[in-house]
């Protein structure tokens, strides 16, 4: 995948990863009680799967060099 | 509190944070880039504790169960902005740190204005950064006071006074070898402390995490979903906007852009923005506690509830555990102040007198005169804290979120746009600045009008940073660019 390509996808999932949290997607997916998981109601659970799901990104982003491979590495 | 614990919790600390950090702070050839980015050294852990410490204040301890307690779940806006907040340090960091490094720059301001060849961006940026810090650290500095006056009955200027001074001294002492490693004590403390306190508390009450929120769907379920209680509600769109403007602004807060001067190399920069959500989880615990607060009569809906909840004798933990609380909200104070010291004076000297206003200092006289700067900059902010019942924090921090993000499109416009120059990132900033001082100045001076000119009462940064970037585009396509040379400089 070429680097132009490989960036654009990453700002692409940030940014709807942005948009889960906002007007209007959160008002609609995120601000209800339940399901609860673990006990903990649906509205918090689900802003810690966006966190959990942008650490896995992220993860995944580092691990592969996908962003700033040509120079991340030299200091 | 009756017992010697507390005194020996506090003062033992305040001890080893002091030695910690003079210790730290002979390691370093004493110039000023030693002083300011420590060298660029840091490795990974000194890099984790760094970015999350510095970014959980004494305000996300005490005002995030606070939060939850008056306005219900408009608290999880903390984790929502911090969810994406650092994305953008992934994907700048590693080329920031690196022409910092080619061209030794250890400030933001220097790195955009030496990009744009401007004196002016980068004395108006340094003004700004320290304008934005004070307000900032007079919160820290409440959090202090708040903590010494529970723990030892201290009026709280005079205790914020104490621990300050010592944050001073292993500031001006150790510079940002002291910031760092002091702050790799004082993270573990938040993050151990307040998991403990965020597991305990509802059991100990409760019976666990899950019957709790049983019992606050049951008696407050408007507590869970916004707009929350009727008392303090906030709408969808007032929930975004703090998101949005939080999140965009995040890595522009000069002192957490800095810290890619710090570290060891480029791909370090990027690890630390990888394993920052684990530091953000320590909000969760925090939240449990506003809840846990939220169910027991009484409760304060100031920022002295978590101390209120500590306290409280269903829960028995006596002088033990407030006496933890008080050391984990300590170490949240001064992981931030100090940083907000720190490079407050740094910037002071570098951006303003050095790279704005011209003046010849030596590397060595660079660094006295930030040691100084340093212990100015605390003396204003005890000043206004001791002034805080005359003048408004919250009216003050309005200010302090709106001027940073003001630095954000010629940060992104300067690493990635080779079209943007000069007179555009000078125009860009000025207009950004001037809408934000006019729409504070509104807001003081004018309240009626401001509530005709900003309905949804929107961060005024807002609309600065809008028309900051219309600027900065429009003149950039219009006036000529700079100088290809000068701009392969900057990885363009």
């Amino acid at each position: 995948m070429q680097k132009r390509t490989r960036t654009t996808l990453a700002i692409g999932y940030f940014l709807a990863a942005t948009l889960a949290l906002v007007w209007p997607l959160y008002p609609t997916l995120g601000n209800h009680i339940a399901p609860r998981v673990f006990g903990l109601p649906w509205s918090l659970t689900y802003v810690l799967i966006v966190i959990a799901a942008n650490f896995a990104a992220l993860c995944w982003l580092y691990l592969t060099r996908a962003i700033d491979r040509d120079g991340a590495g030299d200091g | 509190m009756d017992s010697w614990l507390p005194a020996v919790v506090v003062f033992g600390y305040l001890l080893v944070a002091l030695g910690v950090g003079v210790l730290a702070g002979r390691r370093g050839d004493g110039g000023t880039g030693d002083f300011v980015a420590g060298e660029r050294s840091f490795g990974p852990l000194v890099m984790y504790f760094v970015m999350g410490a510095t970014v959980f204040s004494a305000f996300a301890l005490l005002g995030t169960p606070q939060r939850v307690v008056s306005r219900g779940s408009d608290a999880f806006y903390v984790l929502a902005y911090g969810a994406v907040g650092f994305v953008p340090m992934f994907f700048f960091g590693g080329k920031v740190r690196r022409i910092g490094a080619r061209e030794g720059y250890v400030t933001q301001a220097e790195l955009v204005g030496s990009r744009y060849q401007s004196r002016r961006v980068t004395a108006l940026m340094g003004a700004a950064a320290v304008v934005a810090f004070l307000p900032y650290l007079v919160i820290q500095l409440k959090g202090a006071g708040i903590v010494m006056h529970a723990a030892f009955g201290w009026e709280p200027l005079y205790g914020a006074a104490l621990v300050y001074a010592v944050v001073a001294a292993y500031t001006v002492i150790g510079g940002m070898r002291g910031v760092g490693w002091t702050n790799v004590i004082q993270g573990v403390v938040m993050i151990v402390v307040v998991w403990a306190l965020g597991l305990w508390i509802p059991r100990a009450l409760f019976g666990g995490v899950s019957e709790m929120f049983d019992r606050v769907i049951a008696e407050h379920p408007e507590h869970l979903v916004l707009p929350g209680p009727s008392s303090r509600p906030t709408s969808a769109l007032a929930y975004s906007s703090e998101i949005i403007v939080s999140a965009l602004g995040f890595t522009m807060w000069p002192q957490v852009f800095m810290r890619c001067f710090t570290a060891r190399s480029a791909r370090l920069v990027q690890f630390s923005v990888v394993v920052y959500p684990t530091f953000l989880f320590f909000i969760v615990p925090l939240v449990l506690l506003g809840y846990a607060a939220l169910l027991l009569p009484g409760a304060p809906q100031d920022e002295t509830v978590l101390i209120w909840l500590v306290g409280h004798p269903a829960l028995g933990g006596g002088a033990a555990v407030m006496a933890f609380v008080c050391f984990a909200v300590l170490a949240a104070s001064m992981s931030t102040g100090d940083a907000l010291l720190h490079g407050g004076g740094s910037i002071f000297v570098r951006d303003v007198l050095v790279g704005g206003l011209g003046l010849p200092l030596s590397e060595r006289g660079q660094t006295r005169a930030m040691r100084l700067s340093i212990l100015v900059m605390g003396v204003v902010s005890l000043g206004l804290y001791a002034l805080s019942d005359g003048i408004s924090i919250v009216d003050l921090l309005l200010l302090a979120y709106a001027l940073p993000i003001q630095f954000l499109p010629l940060v992104l416009l300067g690493l990635y746009w080779p079209r943007a120059n000069r007179a555009a990132a000078e125009a860009g900033l000025g207009a950004g600045l001037v809408v934000v001082l006019a729409l504070f100045a509104v807001h003081e001076l004018a309240p009626a009008w401001y509530a005709v000119i900003n309905p949804q009462d929107l961060e005024i940064g807002v609309p600065g940073v809008l028309v900051n970037l219309v600027v900065m585009i429009t003149l950039s396509l219009t006036t000529a660019p700079m100088a290809k040379s000068h701009l392969r400089r900057f990885e363009l």
